[in-house]
């Protein structure tokens, strides 16, 4: 029967598998699958989230795919790791990976654990009787640094072997994440040799750090690495730049710099947890020279203080952008002049803890955008202190949005009463979908009615949030869906209480012949 | 050609055992492979022959192309979400509750005549039915037979060992 569908197609249908624990029940079926499989799995094994042990096994597999010089070198040393030992793999392994992750940390456990494991094992078949003598041996017991210092030597041995191995298909690598950590010099080392073009097909690079890891490595050496990347790799599409601490700011804004200027067709920039000025500004003064930049996301940023200069870089980038991301920043409002230029906006996503902090950037960004925007979602946990001065800020909101958002295809936002859906109706024509939490404070029973008959003609899903009980009846949730029955294709009711999943709305719901989703 | 210069205009499609459907251009358009060929070849008396395609595939797949003759027609840059989206809409689920033989036969026919959304919900349609599953129960499912050696099968496991569930 499998042989009816082509080896395309089973991969086709195999990317729509996510667990992996599916793929792995794929890869045991027989020997196709298995070849089709072994591909999809070995891509991104370093994305997945897992204990240190799997990460162990994986790194153990790669271990048994080294060439016989790699061993030889490993083993003159005096490495002798167990998987060497085995057979020869099934799979070249190494060469299906696409997405490399270099994390120090997990390298580190993973490796040292390996050398302990093989020691371990060396001692119970007593392959160990031919220690060198027996003054070193007491030492080296005595002398934990020592051993320390002998077992890093070690790793830093398979690490760069292993590292090795895994670079040798780096043509083959679309995504490159690295921390800063002794495994880049090995890379740096690659990426510098002038003959060859080490990772020249990254689409994807992402700069992560940690104050403790940044501590223990050189500065330069992140400068070297990107700016070695910045030679090799032209046609990286995405960057993201996550948590740069204070004292790489300089040699990472630098380099950054000139890597965003190697470029020549970069869309997307994602700057997290840079939180103050300077870690961000010599990255954004920098960006206005990006012409094909269309999508940049914020995140934990605070703009007060931000530069002439970098505003300046800001209002050229706005004309351009497509797609906007902001989460948990401080101080927007002052980028309202550069956001008064989103003219071609298509996507804005806003996430803040509480509402009406950036009313103003807000507005703008609504109103320069109005004849672009289709997709919005603005997120907040807690209204305003002020009972009226929110309840005043909310209106505003959704007046501009009502006013200005007409081209709408997709909204999503908290808290709204029914007054605001009238706004929403009356203004969003071409709304398809539209997610709201629904202002228990509103008196629902008595809007559904019309709010059902008016609903746009174009909407399509309807998904509507509670906190604790459903805050409306089940006849008015009937008539509601009486009016709107025609036009509406499915309603989806999120509880934080099962509540919802009383009889009687189930029964309206069931009886209303549109298509419902209750989620609790 | 555009879908209003096109309607009402029709296209006589010819099943690999010789039977014939004469389809409005819009529907037969929802195929790429058919939209091509009737763009380049003009408006023709002449049958478009099917070679791929029996007559119960066709008439199944047409039913699909009828049903979405309104739909946006699929861009590249949906490409990236395919592999997000594992939803599949209700009509969509009712018209692939057939036989797994028609249901490959569809998924087939789909790569053929080059119709990505119908491709892309037949193959969500198999994954769903992977999902969950252990080897021996999805070797059950498809009727596929395991040609591993144990020894083979004892290898594959220990080297992906990471990626059990347990």
């Amino acid at each position: 029967m499998e042989s009816q569908l082509s080896t395309e197609t089973w991969t086709q249908i195999f990317n729509y598998l996510e667990s992996r624990a599916d793929l792995h029940s794929c890869l045991l079926v027989n020997r196709l699958w298995c070849r089709i499989m072994v591909k999809i799995l070995w891509e991104h094994p370093f994305s997945y989230n897992m204990s240190h042990e799997k990460f162990k096994s994986i790194l153990k597999t790669y271990l048994t795919c080294l060439n016989e010089r790699s061993i030889e070198r490993l083993e003159e040393s005096g490495i002798k790791l167990i998987m060497f030992n085995n057979k020869k793999p099934m799979f070249a392994y190494n060469e299906f990976l696409r997405d490399l992750v270099i994390d120090s940390i997990r390298f580190d456990i993973c490796i040292y654990n390996l050398i302990n494991e093989s020691k371990e094992e060396q001692k119970i078949k007593k392959i160990n009787k031919k220690r060198r003598n027996f003054q070193e041996k007491s030492e080296d017991l005595k002398d934990i640094r020592k051993i320390q210092q002998k077992y890093s030597k070690e790793g830093d041995l398979i690490l760069e072997e292993l590292i090795k191995l895994i670079c040798s298909k780096s043509n083959k690598i679309r995504s490159l994440s690295v921390s800063p950590c002794n495994m880049m010099d090995y890379m740096i080392t690659l990426l510098k040799d002038e003959n060859n073009y080490y990772f020249n097909n990254i689409k994807s690079f992402t700069i992560n750090s940690t104050s403790k890891v940044y501590n223990s490595y050189e500065l330069i050496k992140v400068y070297e690495l990107i700016f070695a990347l910045s030679r090799v790799s032209k046609n990286i599409t995405h960057i993201r730049v996550n948590n740069a601490c204070q004292s790489y700011q300089s040699e990472l804004g630098d380099s950054l710099g000139i890597l965003l200027n190697s470029q020549t067709n970069l869309r997307s920039l994602d700057l997290e947890y840079l939180t103050e000025p300077v870690y961000y500004e010599p990255i954004i003064s920098k960006s206005n020279i990006i012409s094909t930049l269309s999508d940049i996301s914020f995140k934990n940023i605070n703009f007060g203080n931000i530069s002439q200069k970098s505003m300046n870089s800001l209002i050229k980038l706005s004309q351009n952008l497509k797609i906007l991301k902001v989460a948990s920043c401080l101080n927007c409002s002052l980028l309202c002049d550069a956001m008064k230029q989103c003219s071609n906006l298509v996507e804005f996503t806003y996430e803040t803890c509480q509402f009406g902090e950036d009313l103003d950037f807000l507005l703008t960004i609504l109103k320069s955008s109005s004849s672009s925007l289709r997709y919005l979602d603005i997120f907040w946990i807690r209204d305003g202190s002020n009972d009226n001065e929110s309840l005043l800020k909310r209106l505003k909101l959704i007046n501009c949005i009502s006013e200005h958002c007409t081209k709408l295809t997709y909204l999503k936002l908290r808290r709204l009463n029914s007054e605001d859906l009238f706004s929403i109706w009356y203004g969003c024509k071409q709304l398809e979908v539209l997610s709201f939490f629904c202002n228990e404070h509103s008196d629902w029973d008595d809007s559904l009615e019309d709010l059902g008959r008016l609903l746009p003609c174009t909407l399509k899903v309807l998904k509507i949030g509670h906190w604790i009980e459903m805050p409306f009846s089940a006849m008015a949730l009937e008539s509601f869906l009486k009016g709107c029955k025609e036009s509406l294709k499915k309603l989806e009711i999120y509880s934080f209480k099962k509540l919802c999943k009383h009889s009687e709305y189930v029964s309206v719901l069931e009886n209303s012949g549109v298509y419902y989703e209750l989620i609790s | 050609m555009t879908s209003e210069s096109s309607e009402g205009k029709k296209v006589t499609l010819k099943s690999c055992d010789d039977v014939e459907f004469k389809v409005e251009i819009p529907v037969a358009s929802r195929s790429i492979l058919l939209k091509n060929m009737i763009e380049d070849v003009g408006e023709t008396d002449q049958s478009i022959p099917l070679p791929n395609v029996n007559e119960k595939v066709l008439k199944k797949v047409l039913e699909w192309c009828q049903h979405h003759v309104n739909d946006p027609q699929p861009t590249n840059d949906d490409d990236d979400s395919r592999r997000r989206n594992t939803e599949i809409d209700d009509w969509d689920q009712r018209f692939l509750n057939v036989e797994q033989d028609m249901l490959f036969e569809i998924i087939l026919a789909a790569n053929y005549l080059d119709i990505k959304p119908l491709l892309d919900i037949g193959c969500k349609t198999v994954a769903n039915m992977i999902k969950g599953k252990s080897p021996e129960e999805i070797r059950n499912t498809f009727n596929i037979v395991n040609d591993f050696t144990p020894e083979e099968e004892e290898q594959i496991r220990k080297e992906n060992e990471w990626a059990e569930d347990r």
